[in-house]
């Protein structure tokens, strides 16, 4: 289904971050099928997302060395947002020191999963659950895979 | 800057290290404790931290305030110290981690041994993350 994305293109202003995006054109059109994309969830993830593109847009935004988020970061996690499917509970957003954007499912300090999105096309993962350990890498085009999904639901399972 | 008491000193097992937080996102939305992405190493594969050895709580949090100045600094605004997550050198040795003295500044050490791929680093961090204890700036000693 293709899904006109003006609604969300007027709560995406580029202007709130415009010294830092300025190359950056938003396409009109998006394809958002079996995405949450058209909720109000991913609207305030993307919202989310220009704040801490605002927040986190010159180097050592963390008082130590952090690299900046860059416009390429700022894109491959929007496309991650778009991707994110019906039915997973919305993340927290946050920005990682070497300048990639990051997502948490959190349910405590021993049940939370973290998905870390590279501007090359790739994802990096880790879950803790108890005392077990996951984490990996995998390629992201654009779908977020099913075994992301499944350590997402685990995570959150009551 | 010189090099302090400690720049010789290793780092005991038992020792408190902290790591302050400037960033309001590498806190849980839910106030439990701090996240992974607080300890992830960068820009080199350390991992920068404070010893709590031979410093008062008051210097501790001087030394937080510096990070936080730092930030305001580089973005010509002001920014707050949000708190620090404290852990112990064993905590990061359990991890096959190291914990080595890094002066200046004073009582600055690094957690190095990171593995190369970064999802095993995040791993690690949400380890670290889970047995750290986070002080909220608010309990920190002005």
């Amino acid at each position: 289904m293709i899904f006109k994305a003006s609604a969300l293109a007027a709560n995406l202003s580029c202007a709130a971050y415009a010294p830092a995006c300025v190359e950056y054109q938003r396409p009109q059109y998006a394809e958002v099928s079996k995405s949450l994309c058209a909720s109000s969830a991913s609207e305030s993830l993307l919202s989310e997302l220009n704040e801490l593109m605002l927040d986190c847009r010159l180097p050592g935004w963390d008082g130590y060395d952090a690299e900046a988020v860059s416009v390429d970061a700022y894109r491959a996690a929007e496309r991650f947002i778009r991707s994110l499917p019906i039915g997973i509970p919305c993340p927290e957003i946050g920005a990682d020191p070497d300048g990639c954007v990051s997502f948490e499912w959190r349910k405590s300090a021993r049940r939370t999963v973290m998905v870390s999105v590279r501007t090359s096309n790739g994802l990096d993962y880790a879950a803790l659950i108890g005392s077990a350990k996951f984490h990996g890498s995998e390629p992201f085009f654009g779908t977020v895979s099913e075994t992301l999904q499944s350590l997402i639901r685990r995570v959150l399972a009551a | 800057m010189n090099k302090g008491p400690l720049a010789e000193v290793p780092v005991g097992d038992d020792e408190r290290l902290a790591r302050f937080v400037v960033e309001k996102r590498w806190l849980p939305k839910n106030g439990d404790g701090v996240n992974a992405r607080a300890l992830l190493p960068y820009s080199r594969v350390e991992l920068s931290v404070t010893r709590h050895r031979d410093l008062s709580e008051i210097e501790i949090t001087t030394a937080g305030e510096f990070v936080a100045s730092e930030r305001a600094a580089k973005e010509n605004r002001q920014f707050e110290l949000l708190g620090r997550a404290d852990f112990q050198a064993h905590d990061a040795r359990k991890e096959k981690l190291g914990a080595n003295p890094d002066e200046p500044p004073h009582n600055h050490a690094n957690i190095i041994g990171w593995p190369p791929e970064k999802s095993a680093q995040m791993a690690i961090a949400m380890e670290l993350a889970a047995r750290c204890n986070f002080v909220p700036a608010k309990q920190m000693s002005a």
